[in-house]
Parts: structure tokens; sequence; C-alpha cells
């Protein structure tokens, strides 16, 4: 199989080459680019998105500018490892335990859930999610049986927790498929046998049947919500509740005018650090 | 007491579309930080400016947390937004591929004066004015140094 990545270093260069050249290149699939430590230039893009004439356009561009490149390749690995074994340490957040495979077991009387993060999102320590953590907590009673979708669920831990407080059926959308595929194995740890995972985004939404759901989860951000509550509703039953996340300060206005539009009900809004959730009631028919 | 820094990585990503691929994953994973916790607030604090590279200067500390700073493009970038040509001349002394006026080259200026080492705005804009002439790029105009 082919790298996944291509590197194309780019030596020496005056400050206005670091500055100037990413502009020429991003019109080719480079997408991001890094000065390391030692001066160098190195744009990053998809190697499946290469072909060798772009590769000698690449060349074409920078050869005014530079006397020195190289092209290299990389695989994907999971670069977060150094953190997730070292800096993750289990959290609670009410009854909730949150640790990984390889801390102890959670203490008696807590409800432990079980994530190995391989480079995804989800391990409960940031703020979006311990909001939302809470907000299922706190609506316990309204999970029993229920159905659920979580949009965007990154590792799987609001799907895994949301099971865990009794929701007959949960179905997590990721627009990752590396983070598809960690969420399964999560879902499994957990042991949990009503959560699906699947790989996509609200495109997806369409071909499920209007109102199925009794709750939508979406811990994302703001223009991603913005584009796509009205589908997230098109799935909520009457009544049902709309649960949104990754949100600081100022987008709260535009996401209390969307929701007005569509007639949604706020029923909460929370705080942690500088990220906010919402919880929208979509109202009875 | 101020926190020990650690180290910092300076990258150009596109505005909100941060994702743990290299070089953001290699390069922070690297120092330790949580890829994902840095891709969050970076894609949630530059989804105005979506697609658009955008400088980022992340400082990196001893306990492995981290801040960032989110400059503003590029002036290359700016020029070739003012100048709505599509990239600059391979060949700048000969072949000039658009113009910008003084004016435009005091707008850029002033909103890169955040992030740029000059005392003046008349410095930024010799800068300004200099980057456009290395771009092919003729600044027109009475000029007002």
């Amino acid at each position: 199989m082919a790298a996944e990545y291509l590197c194309f270093s780019i030596w020496p260069l005056s400050e206005e080459g670091h500055d100037f050249l990413p502009s020429l290149l991003e019109e080719l699939p480079f997408d991001t680019f890094e000065t390391n430590d030692e001066g160098v230039l190195v744009a990053y893009g998809p190697s499946a998105d290469f072909s060798q004439e772009l590769q000698k356009l690449a060349e074409e561009i920078i050869v005014d500018f530079a006397s020195k490149w190289t092209w290299h390749t990389r695989d994907k690995e999971n670069w977060n490892e150094l953190w997730e074994k070292n800096f993750f340490q289990p959290l609670s957040v009410g009854r909730l335990h949150i640790r990984a495979p390889f801390h102890e077991p959670a203490p008696e009387g807590s409800l432990e859930i079980i994530i190995e993060p391989r480079m995804s999102f989800g391990t409960g320590h940031h703020g979006t999610t311990q909001l939302l953590c809470g907000a299922l907590l706190e609506r316990e009673s309204m999970l029993k049986g229920a159905k659920i979708l979580d949009m965007g669920s990154g590792t799987g831990i609001l799907a895994i927790v949301a099971e865990k407080l009794g929701a007959a059926e949960v179905l997590g959308i990721e627009i990752d498929d590396w983070v598809v595929d960690n969420a399964r194995d999560n879902v499994r740890l957990n042991g949990c046998g009503r959560t699906q995972m699947q790989h996509g985004t609200a495109e997806a939404l369409p071909a499920i049947e209007e109102g199925y759901y009794d709750q939508v989860l979406a811990n994302i951000h703001r223009e991603v919500l913005l584009a796509d509550m009205p589908a997230y509703q098109r799935v909520l039953k009457p009544g049902g509740l709309l649960y949104l996340s990754g949100l600081n300060e100022p987008d709260l206005p535009l996401i209390a005018a969307r929701a007005e539009g569509l007639g949604l009900v706020e029923e909460f809004r929370g705080s942690m650090g500088a990220w906010w959730a919402l919880v929208y009631v979509n109202p009875s028919a | 007491m101020a926190k020990e820094v650690s180290g910092f990585v300076k990258l150009q990503v596109k505005g909100g579309t941060a994702n743990p691929a290299p070089p953001i994953g290699p390069a922070l994973g690297a120092k330790g930080v949580n890829i994902m916790d840095f891709c969050k607030q970076f894609n949630a604090r530059t989804q105005d400016q979506m697609g658009k590279v955008l400088p980022v200067v992340i400082t990196v500390y001893s306990d492995k947390s981290f801040d960032f700073i989110i400059k503003t493009p590029p002036v290359a970038v700016q020029i070739l937004e003012a100048t709505k040509i599509k990239q600059g001349s391979a060949e700048s002394n000969r072949k000039k591929v658009g113009s910008i006026s003084w004016d435009q080259v005091r707008t850029i200026a002033e909103a890169k004066m955040p992030d740029l080492n000059c005392f003046t705005v008349e410095s930024a804009m010799k800068m300004v004015a200099g980057t456009a002439r290395s771009m092919g790029v003729n600044v027109v105009g009475d000029s007002p140094f």
C-alpha cells in the first residue's frame, strides 16, 4: 500500500519565502505547512492526490525561491500515543468513571466507561465532552429505552455513555474512517451491544426515517452545527432533545437564532472554561 | 509563576480543517501534547476563515499544556487576494503578473501590524511593497515615500 502522506521539504528560504511559498503551493493538493527547527519549510498533502506531473509542477513553483528540495513519504501512525499513554489520567464526571484500558478498574458504585482514544477526539478530558456527559446524566430517566443519534462521535464516548445509561439503540456517525474503527473497538471494550458506528456525515441522515430518534447529540463546531441543525431536527421526534456542543461564547447568538428559526426551544445552556453546550427541545407537532 | 516553555511549533494550517495528519500530529505528538485538543480549539477559533491558510505558532509548556497564536494570513496571501491574481510570478524581475495600489498596500500593512516587528505603518508598508515586487506585482500610483 502506498504511503499516506507526501512531504516536500524546501530550503534554504528567506522569511518571505516561508510566508509566500505556502500560498503558491496550496494551489496543489498540499494542505498544511511546517517550518521545522532547522528552518526547512515542509509541505504536506495526501499521497493519493499527487501525480508525477504535480510533483514536477511543485518543483517548478519553488525553483526560484530555494535551491534544495527533497520528497519523502510518511505512513499514518498514532502520533498522540505519547499523551494517551502518559498523560491520559482517569477522571470522573458525576458517577461516570472514564479511564483507559491500562488504568485500574473503576471504584465500586461508579459507572465505568473505558476509552482507548487512538488519535480520536473524546477522552472525556475536554470541556465539550464533559458538558454533554453531565447533560446526559441529568436526563438519565429520559434515556431509558430511547433511540439516540450521536453525530461526530469520535471515540464513541457519548454513544457508550448513552447506552450505559439505558438507551435501547444508539448510532454514532463519524467523518474520519480511522476514528470509526477506534470507536467500534471502544464499543466492544464496553460490551455495548446496542450501539452501532457508521462512517459518514449528516449526508447520511436523509436515509433515516423522519422523527426516528428520541435524542440527537452533536459535539462538533459552529459551522457544521449551523449547517446540519435542520437535518438533525428532521430525524428527531416531536418533543425530542437536541444536544449541541463544541461552541465558544461568540457562537451562541448564531446558534440561538438558527434554533429559533427552526422552532427549537432552549432547555439548557452551560459552560466549562471557554466551551459551551446547549440542549433544545423539538416542539411537539 | 510563569510556566516553563518546552518548545514552539510553527505551522500554516487551513482554517477550520486541522486534523492529526502530518505535520500537526507528529509535531505536537512528539512534544506530548494532546493533538485532538489542539485541533478542536484551532478549528473552533478559525471557522470564520475556513480553508484559508493561516500561520499559527504553538507554545508547548513543560506540563504538556499549550497555547497558540493565530496570525493574520501571510502578506503574500493578502497581496494575491487584493490583486485577484492566482499566484505570483516565478520570474518576478522580468514578468509582472499584476498590480496593487499604495492604498491596498497600506490596508494590508495595517492588518499585518500586530504580527510585524515594525514600529510604524510606513515601515510595514515598505515591507509589503517589497514582498509585492518579489512576487512580480507592480506597486502603482504615487509613492508616499
